[in-house]
């Protein structure tokens, strides 16, 4: 009996932390190939008929995860499909797909997917009491023989695969990858009540995370049902909540998402500092409080007079542009799906739909293709490709497009295509380069540019983000690339430590970093203007610690009394920059971006009554459920009545900014019905907050508690 | 209670020290000058007076004595009286050496001696020269900065009458009102005016309620003292009138006001 | 008496007795400097640049030293002992970059022989102290600026005790991925993650754990190394191959 590779896990490297979507291979932790077997248990530990199967397990990173969206074996995707094309998920609660799922259920050109378990990285139970759900004893350990000790991986997310090669090939050992929805957050209000735990990529929430798990609770459960302890209210004092919750907010209506994964062993600070670069953001300490910001437009808070600056302290230069990079580049993987081929038509007839590119495409039979930006967007959708023609024309089964509808437009794209290695370069700055580069006067002619370029990393981003981020760093950095050059300057400048404006605002409690402040007229003339604060250095009004000679006289210590400000140009046009549009090589699949949960103060369901009313029932075809909400609530920024827009397989509500979905994957109003919020087709969402395993009979209504 | 042992107790003890010698008010203070406008001045310590005294042609007792007290009181404190200034009591100790010379036999001289006054210091006697030593404390500075800080429901209201012309006014119904002044100094005077709508409110120093002050008079007085407080030892001092929600039974309202103080210096 | 003439009209701005306009105004009192200290015992601190009382940040245990004070505060955590000679260093930056300011503590009082800080510095470390600094202004019962972070001993003179400063979260030394892959258990005994209740320390190995199912780290059973990635010696050497039984 074959025993490769029995058990062998990298050990000595650092468990990785990872938020946002991650492709992941994961640390394999153990591995055995099974002969044969059409046995029944105990051994094989599953009844039925097995060929070659491989068992093996791989841990992604430190728990609590949220889930997959695909698992690719050998770069094939592996998660099942029934025979007309319908998106069979794993399971939520166990990751397993149906054990006997026959081989239509799966590419039959790579391997059938026989088990799939998912386990997030939740506690294990403590010994002497039943295992839960998420994270008991995977039952493929059975396929192990008592050979090894079985273990349950407590806190760590790890996933266990059973797979059988294609029949007659040799591939050699499994080598899994998955599109992995990574760790799950506390989500709070800006009052510091926790409103959810969920998975997200509003970067504000990983960053609390990333404080939360490190420094201020870093020892903690997480309990299968109630998730994380909750923080105390000594723990809760260290954050501002009331702007955490507005950067998480600024941070939605950019349109912003972050994903990233942390495995090379580095401090709390590199790790934080990648974070905030994606989305433009910053950390203060007032009052020994962690705050985060996102930059974007704000208003000055203090005026700097005359009256209060100290003679001769005032001093501007260029220093921030003096030999800095001028050609601005970035790099980061793809979360979009980058586009393969435009579509001229697409049609659907019966449970076919009929597609027909631009250009070639490389479409081949049993690809599964991803369809977005259609004209009619009921196209957007997955496909299965049954077949390609000699023409390129690609028949496909999938999708929810009613019969007997056409439309235009739109791209093709593959799932496993996504997170492409992507890097794009800003335009030059030929201002900055010529002001660098000078070494002949103008009059001389000819240009001698001088390019030092800056690499950013947005780890999994997309092109609209990276650009507009990479732009704000570049504007922010060395101004616009307009002639006559004028670049952001630098100014410090001393205060007198008391000062207090007009309006009564004070300096002490206005000069916190990031602050936007106006220097009038009185201050220097030609300097008046916006400026941010970049530095502060407060000396308060206080005597020398030391008496010379043994007198009794105090004197004031050095620069008593003062506040020294270094400021930084502000020019709110740096937010306004818009990226550029995306050359044909950065197309991507209009749609196709993950789903990207609830983020900034966002929404949970809490409570109240779902009323189904089954409009045709079963036992086949696509009916409509008509649901009437009542007393649903939800911890929202305004209020309002869930509605729903009934449609086919999944019915959403639009009155709630994430979409409340009504899934019935099998069509048939089955134990699959269930209520969770989700932004993608399939659903990708976190929580389910309702299973309906009775769904009620045609013209029937039934009540169910949330 | 080291402030009992009084070096120079008659005018014309030998210990008191040779004329001329020098009444010296160290700074205090930080005046910061910005490129427009007034300078700024904040107090930073509480240092008192400091005087350079000398005694030439003394007797070899005279020396010793001298001598004793600067090292009795290297660490501690005594008082000396400013006879010719008055008969005002200083208490602090000698901060440079006492470094006699025998200028003759039996005739010694001692020089530039250094007297500073220990704030935080009890005395035998405190300054009391109400109409030269103190100064007042309005309500409004020269520059029209309003000095005295408060908590909850006061109004600064116009009166040409008043000391200050301008008083707060308190309306003392809730307990958790107060208004509030830091002086440089030793005793102060509280003033304010008196009516029959005027209530009662605790006079605080230091966190120490002195007393009660009853606002009420049968007809309106403007400019009282209502309040003097002598025995304070030489430092910076929070004063507070703090809202006690109580009026005099014949009165017709709880108002409380504060018109100005007067610190001695 | 000597009277003044009578001041101007007040500023309209800022509010008549409000902090801005005590803050704000052209003479006054210099504010107090308060500096709560809490250490890694539990014991409190209140030290400033002048005597004060007002409600702390942090609070604490009484330290023993205080049961030799002749007149101890009625309330430790609100009497502000005048001990510290000066706070200075402060310096904040937007960016992830953090100083250290400096905070010095008189190490005069005492009695003949032994000095009161001194003291306490030998009593229990001060390293890693909690701290909370603020600028008090006594009038307003209000702070214009507060600063929190820990402290870390620079030196004890004669004279003076000079503490630095390290900033509260300090996550430039704090590990991101502190767990790693190993045949050794990640949690600290005891850990809610490990959550063992018999108060029996284990030596993190699987066969000393004592909750199993929480045990925090792999077990790998070696039947060949040749070609998993590991570098071999360019000598002969035998090939372990060895199978370990739990």
């Amino acid at each position: 009996m074959p025993a490769q590779n029995l058990t062998t896990a990298n050990v000595g490297i650092p468990i990785p932390l990872a938020y946002g979507f991650n492709r992941i291979t994961g640390n394999q932790l153990g591995f055995i190939t099974n002969p044969p077997s059409t046995s029944t248990p105990p051994y094989p530990p599953m009844a039925g008929s097995f060929p070659l199967m491989q068992v093996g397990f791989w841990a992604g990173g430190e728990g609590e995860w949220d889930g997959p969206d695909s698992v690719f074996i050998f770069n094939s995707r592996m998660l099942a499909y029934s025979s007309n094309g319908t998106y069979i998920p794993p399971d939520p609660t166990t990751g397993t797909i149906p054990p006997d799922g026959s081989s239509d259920y799966t590419s039959p050109l790579v391997g059938t997917l026989n088990f799939f378990h998912f386990h997030p990285g939740v506690d294990a139970a403590l010994n002497g009491h039943p295992d839960n759900a998420k994270q008991g004893l995977d039952s493929l350990w059975g396929w192990f023989k008592g050979l090894v000790t079985s273990l349950r991986y407590t806190r760590t997310a790890y996933w266990g695969i059973g797979w059988t090669p294609q029949i007659g090939s040799s591939p050699g050992a499994m080598t899994p990858v998955l599109d992995m929805r990574c760790m799950r957050c506390r989500i709070y209000d800006a009052s510091g009540n926790q409103i959810g735990y969920q998975f997200t990529t509003n970067t504000i929430w990983h960053v609390v995370d990333m404080y939360l798990r490190r420094i201020v609770k870093p020892e903690y459960h997480i309990d299968a049902t109630l998730g994380p302890d909750p923080l105390t209210d000594a723990e809760r004092n260290c954050f501002r909540w009331d702007l955490i919750a507005a950067a998480a907010d600024a941070f939605d209506a950019l349109g912003f998402s972050g994903s990233y994964a942390f495995t090379a062993g580095g401090n709390v600070s590199a790790a934080v500092e990648q974070m905030l670069l994606v989305c433009r953001g910053y950390r203060q300490f007032p009052a020994g409080q962690l705050a985060l910001y996102v930059d974007g437009p704000r208003d000055p808070v203090f005026t700097v007079a005359g009256a209060m600056l100290l003679p001769n302290s005032f001093q501007a230069d260029e220093s921030l542009v003096h030999q800095n990079p001028n050609r601005y580049i970035a790099n980061w993987l793809e979360t979009n799906l980058p586009a393969v081929c435009e579509i001229a038509t697409i049609s659907r007839s019966g449970s076919t739909t009929t597609i027909t590119t631009t250009g070639p495409n490389p479409c081949a039979e049993h690809d599964f293709i991803v369809v977005g930006g259609v004209e009619d967007d009921r196209f957007d959708s997955g496909y299965w490709v049954q077949s390609v023609d000699d023409s390129g024309v690609i028949t496909a089964i999938g999708g929810s497009a009613p019969d007997s509808t056409s439309s235009a437009g739109g791209f093709i794209g593959y799932l496993e295509a996504r997170f492409s290695k992507r890097a794009a370069e800003a335009p030059p700055h030929q201002q900055h380069q010529m002001a660098m580069g000078q070494v002949l006067p103008p009059s001389a002619g000819g240009s001698r540019l001088k390019r030092v370029k800056v690499t950013y990393d947005y780890a999994n981003s997309t092109w609209q983000q990276a650009m507009l981020v990479l732009l704000y760093e570049r504007y922010r950095d060395i101004g616009a690339d307009v002639a006559p050059y004028q670049p952001p300057q630098k100014v410090q400048l001393t205060l007198w430590s008391e000062s207090v404006d007009t309006p009564g605002n004070i300096l002490w409690k206005r000069a916190i970093c990031g602050n936007v402040i106006t220097l009038d007229e009185t201050v220097f003339h030609e300097f008046a203007g916006l400026w941010e604060i970049v530095e502060v250095e407060p000396h308060g009004l206080q005597v020398d610690p030391l008496l010379q000679g043994g007198g009794e006289i105090p004197q004031p210590s050095a620069n008593a009394g003062t506040i020294i400000l270094t400021l930084q140009q502000w020019n709110a046009a740096r937010f306004s920059v818009t990226a550029p549009v995306a050359t044909a090589s950065f197309q991507v699949v209009p749609g196709s971006f993950l789903f990207s949960g609830a983020g900034g103060t966002s929404w949970a369901v809490t409570g109240g009554t779902v009323t189904l009313t089954s409009a045709s029932g079963p036992p086949s075809g696509t009916y409509e459920i008509t649901v009437t909400w009542s007393g649903i609530t939800g911890t929202a920024p305004a209020g309002g009545l869930l509605d729903y827009d009934d449609g086919g397989v999944a019915v959403y509500s639009n009155q709630f900014p994430i979409q409340v979905v009504i899934y019935d994957p099998t069509s048939e109003g089955g134990n699959c019905v269930s209520v969770y919020p989700s932004g993608s087709t399939p659903p990708g969402g976190s929580s389910v907050i309702l299973t309906v395993a009775s769904p009620p009979a045609l013209a029937a209504s039934a009540s169910y508690t949330v | 209670m080291p402030q009992t042992d009084i070096m120079n107790p008659t005018p014309h003890h030998p210990l008191n020290p040779d004329y001329s010698f020098q009444r010296k008010r160290p700074v205090t203070h930080l005046n910061q000058k910005a490129k427009l406008g007034a300078p700024y001045f904040r107090n930073l310590t509480d240092v008192g007076h400091q005087f350079l005294l000398n005694w030439m042609d003394r007797p070899v007792e005279a020396a010793d004595e001298l001598k004793w007290y600067y090292e009795q009181y290297r660490d501690g404190y005594f008082t000396w009286i400013d006879h010719e200034g008055g008969g005002r009591n200083y208490v602090g100790r000698f901060s440079s050496p006492v470094e006699p010379q025998p200028t003759a036999h039996n005739h010694w001289s001692i020089q530039m001696v250094t007297f500073d006054e220990v704030p935080g210091a009890t005395m035998l006697q405190y300054p009391n020269r109400w109409d030269k030593d103190a100064i007042w404390q309005l309500l409004v500075s020269d520059f029209g900065d309003v000095m005295v800080a408060t908590n909850g429901s006061w109004t600064l209201t116009a009166n040409a009458a008043a000391l200050s012309k301008y008083n707060w006014v308190g309306a003392n119904t809730n307990t958790t009102d107060w208004a509030a002044y830091r002086y440089l100094g030793y005793g102060f005077q509280f003033w304010a005016y008196t009516g029959p709508a005027m209530g009662k409110a605790n006079l605080v120093l230091d966190g120490t309620v002195l007393t009660t002050i009853d606002f009420y008079s049968a007809g309106s007085t403007q400019r009282v003292m209502l309040w003097q407080q002598l025995a304070v030892p030489l430092g910076v001092h929070l004063v507070q009138l703090v809202a006690t929600n109580t009026k005099n039974g014949a009165s017709s309202a709880n108002t409380v006001a504060w018109d100005a103080l007067k610190v001695m210096r | 008496m000597n009277l003044p003439p009578a001041p101007n009209a007040p500023k309209a701005t800022p509010a008549a007795g409000s902090l801005a306009g005590i803050v704000g105004a052209a003479s006054g009192q210099a504010p107090v400097f308060l500096l709560d200290v809490v250490r890694t015992n539990g014991d409190s601190f209140h030290w400033a640049d002048a005597p004060f009382t007002t409600t702390p940040v942090h609070t604490g245990n009484t330290p023993a030293w205080a049961a030799g004070l002749l007149n101890p505060p009625p309330i430790w955590d609100n009497y502000y002992f005048p001990w510290l000679m000066n706070a200075d260093g402060f310096h904040l930056y937007r960016t992830m970059q953090a100083d250290s300011a400096t905070l010095v503590v008189q190490n005069v009082t005492g009695n003949s022989l032994q000095r009161d800080v001194a003291g306490l510095l030998r009593g229990a470390t001060f390293e890693g102290a909690l701290f909370a600094f603020r600028i008090f202004q006594p009038e307003s019962q209000e702070a214009t600026f507060e600063y929190h972070g820990r402290l870390t001993l620079v030196s004890a003179g004669e004279m003076q005790c000079q503490f630095g400063t390290v900033p509260l979260f300090d996550e430039g030394n704090v590990d991101a991925n502190p767990y790693e892959y190993s045949e050794m258990c990640q949690w600290t005994y005891a850990h809610p993650g490990c959550d063992d209740a018999t108060n029996n320390p284990c030596q993190n190995t699987y066969s000393t754990c004592r909750q199993t199912n929480r045990f925090r780290g792999v077990l790998n059973t070696f039947q060949v190394n040749v070609g998993n990635g590991d570098t071999l010696a360019q000598i002969q050497t035998a090939v372990p191959n060895r199978a370990r039984m739990f």
